[in-house]
Order: structure tokens, then C-alpha cells, then sequence
């Protein structure tokens, strides 16, 4: 299960740390094998895990049924390695499930419980630095949980839980607003102007950001390291990965503090007592860092077109590396959303494009999966599995048509539009198909039409007036018969009323006659 | 039911229908003279309404703004390293702002595009912010052209577009993306920069929610007031929450609002008088929003290049040089940007549809389309009136029957069906060619000539000497009495009256003020009528009533008006304060610029607004050339083709002839 939040630059972050394996995209995600006799069975124990899950971590994680699960077919399958000795029962197999709730926002309410699951709570180590505040103060973040069945025999298994945390700090931002939250002006004498250009008392051309750095964890996290985990087998121990040459990293401790240790190239404290901890970090070139491995890929994706009814996707892949790549783009999207696969082109290096029927697309697609939505039930799983050649930037396109809701189906409360989950993209090895690389695009927001909900009300005013209107007529023709206007008239003569009124006007004639008379 | 029955009893005893029937012509005028009416009490006191925030969450104005004093500085800066820059190839100037966005912690990239009509090349750069924490689903666009839309480098915009950027960076409140673009100009480029974005570009930063173009061609360090262009194109407005923002925010800067390029001296007025300018203005900036001036000749808003891809777009243009200064202008850029920041939805569902009447005071569709119902309906009332045979003058004599009014034979029906198709084609299929003329022969000093021989040989004069054609069939085609030639006569008339009708109406709702417009300027069609040969007072007067409905006379006016730096405000001055000195003054200023003007400036203004009309849809996606193609053109062509035939007798005598 992963949980991010931001967008990820890997222009200058590199590449996404431990190969992306740990790292979810915007929103929740969560994926699953699960054994069991039939598949039907199978997804019933994935919706228990889901709602314990989403009960255990505060996430919507209930939500997630049938219209929002996939079972991916290339990537996200789990390294059987540590299933080797495990017995499956006879009759029952192995199901993938996947799902993801991109609209999820990751919040302290997910952290807490996150660091409850921890032996130390959360109270001791790296993580007793972890506050919701602070943590999701980061230009990017993601929290994983992986749970993994480790069998050393065919009756012997238990439960390993790897938890890890990615944060990007901006830190002379973080500095910044520590003392100063709000940017307001700065006075004239602390301008730092580029006195290569016109400075004068009214002219600045601003310097870039000084390359002086100084700061501790306390600056960044609001908190000091509360101490080792000492009921951990081995000693917390706390790397800074840096060039040393260029910055000094300083133990601050209430304790009597252990030496440095190398590692890796790495610079490492052992924290061996329950003492708080700080580490100051300084440097007069902060530019100067351990260099960034570059990511392998480059991908994102954009949707096209504006209409109501109907739009696209593009999913820009660009491969840095010198070698030939296999790449998996894997997509869900909500039933909604009516992908039309005949409408696929690719466009490589910005020359020419290529539809699907072209049979210049096989250089590129090895092969689609594709299982299409079913309304209300599933939602369309893509995979598409292709091969980009070295230094070479691949643009793919599919349409799709916009289907209507139901009107109980939008959401009920203010939203923006409709998330479409993050698109995978995997660097598959080319013989172990193991995923050697993991990443995701940002989530797309789709507008669907929305109906103006007050219109029911107008309708149905307007058709009960037709229906009366309607009614009243063929009631007319009905029950009354049509005559001449003489007819009509000589009709009218005989009616009882006028009958009564010619009697009644007879009366008053007598009467005033009567009067007259008198 | 009864006493529709009497009141039917007593309409046909008194003969009422033939009245009514005759009487329609004057229900049309009627009609039209209560449209303008309309039109013209929607400022009483009581019509309008006052603006107001329907948004809670756009919140305007609510947070203190810190682009201030320091940033003024760094503003200088930016603006005294573009001045010096300002003559550089676009290719230098926009490596400079490259490298000063990336410096900042933007993501830079640009839009390679030439511009077919110059064939220059004018790439454009755009810088993103992706907001730390965001979702990166939703973006606000900042447009600052190099060139504001008089043609004249945006020394002002450009630089306070970077040092906001950079303001923007150190927030920490976004939770939209923030997108900077500086196109070469707010027209084709910018147009060309959005088509991208929604259809091929790479690097993209969400679905554009909001944009707001900025433009201030001084250098200086004051401003006076601000000026909001908020029409798009094809009837299209940005919600008028975020219009209503722009004049909150500047009326709490204390800047004044100026809307449809009312003067400083009205920006404090809120009188009837000054109400009904607006309107007029509003009325007639929506109508012709879109037909930009040539490529590169500046022109245009800026902000109806954002038209039609759902994004609510305004353009800012501070005017002056006053005491505000310039970062004021920069604070209400921010605020607006903190307050479509703020949306958590999309912009409220209602007023899409408004006429503004000054910066606070709104009327919404409701109220003024009956307006444009009304003017529409004259058509409409023409056409049956033409049907029940008031437009042949030998009816006059005779008394309504409605004997006549089913055709006598199918052919006739057919034949007035066929003269208004081949009218409708006719039009179509010249119409397309004009606008694919348009794509492939540029508009530059080459083709000028091309596009004046056009212009004025090939669609005015023509049109002008064409309209004489009444008069010159009456000496030159006689024909015999016959009841088809009626009938056909009056069909095609009614028909193309018809649907003139129903086309103007269908464009209501969708882009009122262009079917006002047109309903009003076109309005001599209703009153043509068909006589015999010997006739000549009824064929002069169709003459001058399909001259004066032409759709080219109009085009000729208007484009004549567009050179002329006409202000409607001086004549509101003129009537609202009428005295005789000032009449003598404005009269004197009229004599004064006939004497000075260029003749062949004024005549270049019909050819400019010609190739506006038939390139905008290529270019803008803007529809109303097709429009007058499909819909005026023809009414006007079948007219013209009704008025000239030799009707000699009345629809009754023929009947009976036919009957004997």
C-alpha cells in the first residue's frame, strides 16, 4: 500500500529513490495477492482487506469494488522468491489485485496510524521526527507499506513489514519561512542584487539564492531525534548521504555522542542511547551534492481536447539511457471513460505519427492487454507494453468518448471533476521480465457534462403543463360534440340555463310591470 | 372554453383576421421598436442589478498582500534588463527570461510556431510551477505578450509578469499549478500556444482553469487605472465571478475600473446615461470580439484567444500614468490568482450569460434576451405576413382571403424551395472559398491588393450595383400573369424570411448580441415588396431597403468606423450636457479630422475587417462569417431575387382567373 502527495521532478531529484518500487502515485494505492479457490472468492477477501485496511489507516480504502479493481498482468506481481516453500493449497491459485483512489488526500490522519504499527510507536529513531505538519510540508512525499509472506518451510510462515518514507525538502524554502512564514518584503539593506546590472536604491536585479547553508534537523522536522530504538537486535543507526568534502554534518547530543562512521560513502551516526539527537549540516557551496543518478525514463501525461463529450490522452515517454527499453504503460480508467483503442498513434521524435493500423506501430508496441470497461462494473485495464529505442522521445495518443452519469452517480459535494488514476510506467528486464524501474505520471482531471441539477424541476413543471394542456383537449374532443354556430345557437336557446334566465327575466318583467301597474 | 368561443364568434363577425393580417407589417416594426426599447431601459434604475460574489470560495481580496516595497526593487530590475533588451530578436529575449525562470525554480519549455500569415517565427515560452503539495491536475495561466494588443513592446507587463513569478514561487499557498506564457502577442501566438497545450504539446501542467492576460506598454511606475477585457469569442464571457473579482480587487487597491475602454471621466459615473453606453458597448464588443485585425498588426483583447477550451479568461491592462503605483497592478493579479487558488470546485454554474453595465451593475440573460426575442420575431412576423401575400403590392387593393394561401400547384412550392437552396449554396460554397483564400494566401503587402480587389470588386461594389437589380428587371423582364409565378414569388419570400428568422433565433441564446445585431442592421429586409413591372415607386423602395440591409454595406460601414477613432462616449457627452458651444466644438472636431484624414486609411478598414471575417474560423475558431453565410447572406440574395420578378396581379385576381 502506498500513499503519496506531490509532483515529482525528476529533472532535478533524479531518479525516485530505491527504483520507484516503493513509491505510489498521487492518492492511495493498493495491490494484493491473494489465494484462494476461485476468483470470485478471491475479490471477496480483497474488499475484507480493503475495508480493514481503510479502517486501520483512515483512508477511503472502502470505496475500492469492482468498478476500481484491476489484476494487472505484467507488472506489480510479487516476487514469488519468498513464496518459494509456501504450500498452496491444492485447487486454489494465486490473484493480483489493484486498485488506486487518486481523489485519496494523504494527511496526518493516515501518518499516525502509520507510525502506530511501528514497535517503537513512532516515540524513538528517525521516525520520532515524523509530524504531520512537518511531513507533508515536503514538495513531495510517499509512505509505503509492504507486507510480505515469508515461508522458511511449508508450515512455517510468517508476515514481514517493510515501511518506508520518501520526503523532498526544499530546505532553503523550509528555512525561509521558518523565519519569515509569510514572504513579506525584505528591507533594502538585505536585498541581494546583482551588482552587474543597474542596483541602485530603486533598481535590483535579484542574485540567485545564496549557496550558504546551514541548518540542523530541528529546522526542518520542529523535532530532534528522541533517542536510538534500543529494543531493536541492531543499533539505529542514521546516514547522511553527502559529499563531505563540501559539508560538515555535526552530532548534537545530550549524550555523549559516538564517533562517525563510513559507510558506503555514506556518513553514519550509531544512536546507542535514549538521548535526543540533532544533526547540523553547513556548507558554504550547497550546490556541491553526491551526484543524482538519472532517471531512465522520462514520462508524463496530458489530456487532450475540451469537449463534453469526448477527449484524449498523451502520454509523452522520453528514453535518456543509450539502451533500447522495455517499457510498460499501464492505465486504468473509470467505466466512464469509453477508450476507442483503434484511435492509438504514436509519434516518434516529433516527425511523423503512426495509427494503429500502421504496421510501423510494431516497432514500437510489442503488445496491448486490454480489458475493456463494463458499465458500473469494471474499468478499462491497459497495458501496453512497447519498446523505446535509445535517445529517443515517443509520444502516444488514445481517444476516448465521455459517457453520461447517472445523476445520483456525481459527487455530491464540491469537486473540480473526475481523477483519473495515475498512469504506471515500468522498465521491464528484458529476459527475468522483473520490473526494474517504477514510475507514475500525475493523476488527470476529467470534466465530465454536468447536468444543471435544478433542471428536473423545470421538466417536470414544463411536461405536466403539456400533459394537462394535452388532456384537457382530447377531453374537449371527447365529450363535446361539434355543431354549426346556428345550431350552436338554437342549442344555446333551449339550455336550461337560458331557460331559467328568459324565466327569471320574465319575473322581473311582471314584476316591474307590476310596479308600473301601480 | 366559452369565452374563447364568444371571443372567436365575435373576431370573425367584425372581420378582425384580415385586419390583423394587414396589419402586420406594422406588428414587425412594432416589434423591432420595442426590441430597442428594451434594450434601452435595461439601465433604469431597477432593471439592473448590482454584482456580487455568487462563489463563497473565490473569497476575493480577503488576504493581505506582501507584493510590495522590496519586490518594487526587483521589479526595476527585471523591467531595466528587458528595456535594454527590448530590441533584441525574439529567439535573445527569450533566453534571457529562460534562464532568469529557471534560475527561479520554474520548468521551462518552448512552443515552436511560425505564423503562416508573416511567415515569422514566433516561438513562445511558458514556465511551470508545479504547486509543492499539488495534485498537478489544475493550472492558473499568466499571459504577458511581449506586445500588447496596440502593437507596442509590454514594457510594464512583461517584467511584472517575472517578478510575480517569482513572488508566486516563495507562497506557499498554491494548490493549482501556475503557468507563466510569453507569447510574441496576444493574438495568433498566444491562439496557437493554447491549441497546442490542448492537443500535442509535452509539457503540460493540468487543465487551465483560469488565465489572466496582462498588458501595460509603459515603463513608468505609476499607473492610473486599470482596463478589463473580459469578451471571447463567439458570444462566449469568462464567469462573471471572476469579472466581479477583477473590479472587487482593484476598487480595494483603489485602483478604478475601466470596462469596454470607457474614459477616465467616466470611470466615477454611474448614471443612466453612462449605464447606457455601456450597453451599447458591451452589446456591439461581443458582436464584433474575434475579428481580429490581420496577424501581427496587434488587435484583439488577448483574452478570446482562450475561448472555446472552457477557461475563464480576463485581460488586465493597466492604463495611465497616476498615483497608483505599478506594483498595485501586480497586487490585483496576485489576489486574483489567490482567488481562483481558493476554488474548490469549478466556477459556479449561473452567469455565463450577462450584459455588464459598469464594473458593478449587471443585467443577466434573462432579462435582456427578449430584447433580441423580439428583434428576431420581426422576421419571423415578416415571413408569415409575406406568406399571408402583404408583400405584393397588388394585394393591397383587395381584401385578406385565405383562399390563396395554400399553393396551387406542388411546383410552385418546389420552385421557390430550389431558388433558395441554389441562393443558400451559392453563398455556402462562395462563403468556404473566401475562407480557404484566407489560408492560403497570407495577409501581407503582397496580397493587399489581392484582398482590396476582394473586397470592394468583388463583394461591395458588386453587391451595391446588384441591389439596383428591382429596377433595372422592371424595364428589362416582363412576365405573364400566371398563379404559379405568385405563388413561387411569395413562398421564396416567406421561406427565406423564415428561416432568416429561425437562424437569428437559433443564435440567440448561444451569442445574443450577434443575432441583435444583425436583426437590427437587417431589418430593411422585412419591408421589400414585389409589384408589376409598371410599379417604380415599389422597386425603388426595395432597392434602398435591400441597400440598406446589405450584409457588404454593412461590412463597409463598420470597417470605415474602425478607422475613424469614433467614440460613442462623446456623443453621451454631447446629449447628456447639450449646449450649443459644445455642439459647435464637436462639430468643429468632426471638420477638423475630415480634413486631416487619409481617404485610403479609412478604405483599407473594410478590407482589414473583411479578411477578419474570413479568417476567423481558421484562425480563431470563430463562427461568424459562417454565420452571415448561412444565414443573412441568402435571406438577403432570395430577397433581392423576389423583389425583381414581374408579379403583375393580385394573389385573389389570379386565383379567380384561375377559377374561371
Amino acid at each position: 500500500m502506498t500513499f503519496g502527495q506531490g509532483w515529482y521532478d525528476a529533472d532535478v531529484w533524479g531518479k525516485l529513490p530505491r527504483d520507484g518500487k516503493e513509491n505510489g502515485g498521487t492518492g492511495v494505492e493498493l495491490w494484493a495477492v491473494i489465494e484462494a479457490e476461485s476468483k470470485d472468492d478471491a475479490f471477496e477477501q480483497w474488499r475484507q482487506l480493503a475495508n480493514s485496511l481503510s479502517g486501520l489507516f483512515c483512508a477511503s480504502l472502502n470505496f475500492i469494488d469492482s468498478s476500481l479493481t484491476t489484476s494487472p498482468v505484467t507488472v506489480f506481481q510479487p516476487k514469488f522468491a519468498s513464496l518459494e516453500n509456501a504450500l498452496i493449497k491444492t485447487g486454489n491459485d494465486m490473484y493480483l489485485f489493484r486498485s488506486a483512489l487518486p481523489r485519496e488526500p494523504v494527511c496526518t490522519e493516515n501518518l499516525t496510524p502509520f507510525l502506530k504499527i511501528l514497535p517503537t510507536k513512532g516515540k524513538a529513531g528517525i521516525f520520532s521526527l515524523l509530524t504531520g505538519k512537518k511531513m507533508f510540508n515536503s514538495e513531495w512525499s510517499s509512505m509505503a507499506v509492504d507486507i510480505l509472506t515469508v515461508c522458511d518451510s511449508e508450515n512455517d510462515c510468517h508476515y514481514q513489514i517493510k515501511q518506508s518514507i520518501d520526503l523532498i525538502k526544499n530546505i532553503p524554502r523550509v528555512l525561509e519561512r521558518n523565519v519569515m512564514p509569510i514572504p513579506k518584503p525584505i528591507s533594502g539593506d538585505d536585498l541581494r542584487c546583482d551588482l552587474t546590472k543597474k542596483a541602485d536604491l530603486f533598481h535590483c536585479f535579484p542574485l540567485p539564492e545564496s549557496n550558504e547553508l546551514d541548518f540542523d534537523l530541528y529546522d526542518l522536522f520542529g523535532r530532534v531525534i528522541h533517542g536510538g530504538a534500543l529494543m531493536a537486535s541492531t543499533q539505529t543507526r542514521v546516514c547522511a548521504d553527502l559529499d563531505t568534502r563540501y559539508w560538515k554534518v555535526l552530532l548534537n547530543s545530550s549524550a555523549p555522542a559516538g564517533d562517525s562512521i563510513h559507510e558506503d560513502g555514506r556518513l553514519c551516526f550509531d544512536l546507542n542511547t535514549n538521548a535526543d539527537y540533532d544533526l547540523r549540516f553547513s556548507t558554504k557551496d550547497s550546490t556541491q551534492i553526491v551526484s543524482l543518478d538519472p532517471p531512465p525514463i522520462y514520462a508524463s501525461r496530458s489530456l487532450s481536447g475540451y469537449s463534453q463529450d469526448s477527449g484524449g490522452f498523451r502520454i509523452d515517454l522520453y528514453n535518456p539511457t543509450d539502451e533500447d527499453e522495455n517499457v510498460v504503460i499501464f492505465e486504468t480508467f473509470p467505466w466512464f471513460v469509453r477508450l476507442s483503442l483503434h484511435t492509438l498513434t504514436i509519434t516518434v521524435n516529433d516527425t511523423a505519427s503512426h495509427g494503429v493500423s500502421d504496421k510501423v506501430i510494431n516497432n514500437v508496441v510489442d503488445e496491448i492487454i486490454y480489458n475493456p470497461a463494463v458499465d458500473r462494473k469494471s474499468p478499462s485495464h491497459l497495458e501496453l507494453m512497447t519498446s523505446i529505442p535509445s535517445k529517443t522521445k515517443v509520444k502516444l495518443s488514445l481517444d476516448f468518448d465521455k459517457a453520461m452519469l447517472l445523476y445520483a452517480e456525481y459527487p455530491p459535494d464540491a469537486n473540480h471533476g473526475f481523477e483519473i488514476d495515475p498512469a504506471v510506467i515500468s522498465i521491464i528486464d528484458k529476459i527475468t521480465g522483473d520490473t526494474m524501474y517504477q514510475m507514475r505520471t500525475t493523476t488527470a482531471l476529467l470534466t465530465l457534462p454536468t447536468p444543471d441539477f435544478s433542471m428536473p424541476y423545470n421538466v417536470i413543471i414544463l411536461t405536466s403543463t403539456v400533459m394537462s394542456l394535452a388532456f384537457g383537449s382530447f377531453f374537449n374532443l371527447l365529450t363535446k360534440r361539434t355543431v354549426t354556430e346556428e345550431e350552436a345557437e338554437a342549442a344555446a336557446a333551449n339550455s336550461s340555463i337560458r331557460i331559467t334566465t328568459n324565466r327569471i327575466l320574465g319575473y322581473r318583467q311582471k314584476l316591474r310591470s307590476m310596479v308600473r301597474g301601480n | 372554453m366559452a369565452l374563447l368561443e364568444i371571443i372567436q364568434n365575435k373576431i370573425t363577425k367584425f372581420g378582425l383576421v384580415p385586419r390583423l393580417v394587414k396589419s402586420l407589417p406594422k406588428v414587425s416594426v412594432f416589434l423591432v421598436l420595442s426590441s430597442i426599447l428594451w434594450l434601452v431601459t435595461l439601465p433604469l434604475n431597477g432593471q439592473f442589478r448590482e454584482t456580487y460574489i455568487s462563489e463563497n470560495a473565490l473569497m476575493p481580496s480577503q488576504a493581505y498582500s506582501f507584493f510590495r516595497e522590496s519586490e518594487w526593487n526587483y521589479l526595476r530590475g527585471y523591467r531595466d534588463e528587458i528595456y535594454q533588451h527590448k530590441l533584441d530578436p525574439i529567439e535573445d529575449r527569450n533566453d534571457m527570461l529562460d534562464d532568469w525562470l529557471k534560475e527561479i525554480g520554474y520548468k521551462t519549455a518552448r512552443l515552436n510556431y511560425t505564423e503562416p500569415q508573416t511567415g515569422e517565427f514566433k516561438p513562445t515560452l511558458y514556465a511551470i510551477y508545479h504547486a509543492p503539495k499539488g495534485d498537478d491536475t489544475e493550472a492558473i495561466v499568466l499571459v504577458a505578450p511581449w506586445h500588447t494588443s496596440d502593437g507596442i513592446i509590454n514594457l510594464g507587463g512583461v517584467p511584472l509578469a517575472i517578478s510575480l513569478a517569482r513572488y508566486f514561487h516563495r507562497l506557499s499557498i498554491w494548490a493549482k499549478n501556475i503557468i507563466v506564457v510569453f507569447p510574441e502577442d496576444g493574438q495568433d501566438t498566444l491562439r496557437n500556444w493554447i491549441n497546442a497545450y490542448h492537443t500535442s504539446m509535452d509539457q503540460t501542467g493540468g487543465s487551465i482553469l483560469s488565465a489572466i492576460v496582462m498588458e501595460y506598454a509603459s515603463g513608468g511606475d505609476g499607473i492610473d487605472y486599470v482596463e478589463v477585457d473580459y469578451a471571447g469569442l463567439n458570444g462566449q464571457l469568462p464567469n462573471l465571478d471572476l469579472v466581479n473579482s477583477a473590479v472587487m480587487i482593484s476598487d480595494h487597491e483603489g485602483l478604478k475600473v475601466s470596462l469596454h475602454g470607457a474614459p477616465r471621466g467616466q470611470l466615477w459615473a454611474d448614471d443612466f446615461s453612462s449605464r447606457l453606453t455601456m450597453i451599447l458597448h458591451a452589446v456591439f464588443d461581443y458582436a464584433l470580439t474575434g475579428l481580429l485585425p490581420p496577424a501581427g498588426k496587434g488587435g484583439g483583447n488577448g483574452c478570446e484567444a482562450f475561448s472555446g477550451w472552457n477557461i475563464q479568461a480576463i485581460t488586465l491592462r493597466a492604463v495611465g500614468d497616476g498615483d497608483h503605483d505599478v506594483t498595485t497592478y501586480g497586487r490585483v493579479v496576485e489576489a486574483m490568482f489567490r482567488s481562483v487558488n481558493n476554488l474548490l470546485e469549478k466556477f459556479h454554474q449561473s452567469y455565463f450569460f450577462y450584459l455588464l453595465l459598469g464594473p458593478s451593475s449587471f443585467v443577466s440573460i434573462a432579462t435582456y434576451l427578449p430584447a433580441a426575442v423580439l428583434a428576431a420575431s420581426a422576421f419571423a412576423i415578416a415571413s408569415a405576413s409575406s406568406l399571408l401575400g402583404n408583400h405584393n403590392v397588388s394585394n393591397a387593393k383587395f381584401q385578406f382571403s385565405p383562399s390563396f394561401v395554400a399553393p396551387s400547384s406542388s411546383h410552385s412550392a418546389i420552385a421557390a424551395l430550389i431558388g433558395f437552396v441554389t441562393a443558400l449554396s451559392v453563398s455556402v460554397f462562395a462563403g468556404l472559398k473566401l475562407q480557404s483564400l484566407s489560408q492560403t494566401s497570407p495577409y501581407n503587402n503582397e496580397t493587399m491588393r489581392l484582398y482590396s480587389m476582394i473586397t470592394y470588386k468583388v463583394c461591395v461594389i458588386p453587391s451595391f450595383i446588384i441591389t439596383l437589380w428591382p429596377v433595372i428587371s422592371s424595364y428589362t423582364i416582363s412576365l405573364k400573369k400566371s398563379r404559379v409565378t405568385n405563388d413561387t414569388v411569395r413562398l421564396l419570400n416567406a421561406f427565406s424570411l423564415f428561416y432568416f428568422a429561425f437562424t437569428l433565433i437559433a443564435l440567440l441564446v448561444l451569442h445574443f448580441s450577434l443575432s441583435f445585431v444583425i436583426s437590427l442592421v437587417s431589418l430593411p429586409l422585412v419591408f421589400v415588396r414585389y409589384g408589376p413591372n409598371n410599379d417604380k415607386k415599389t422597386r425603388w423602395c426595395s432597392s434602398l431597403c435591400l441597400l440598406m440591409s446589405c450584409p457588404f454595406m454593412w461590412i463597409c460601414i463598420l470597417g470605415v468606423f474602425s478607422k475613424t477613432n469614433f467614440q460613442l462616449d462623446r456623443i453621451r457627452n454631447l446629449l447628456q450636457y447639450f449646449r450649443i458651444d459644445l455642439l459647435r466644438k464637436e462639430i468643429q472636431s468632426v471638420i477638423d479630422w475630415s480634413d486631416a484624414v487619409d481617404l485610403g486609411q479609412l478604405l483599407q478598414g473594410p478590407v482589414d475587417l473583411f479578411y477578419g471575417l474570413i479568417s476567423g474560423y481558421p484562425r480563431f475558431q470563430n463562427w461568424t462569417w459562417l454565420f452571415l453565410v448561412i444565414s443573412w447572406i441568402p435571406a438577403w440574395i432570395s430577397t433581392l431575387l423576389v423583389s425583381g420578378i414581374d408579379v403583375e396581379s393580385s394573389d385573389l385576381q389570379v386565383e379567380k382567373e384561375k377559377d374561371e
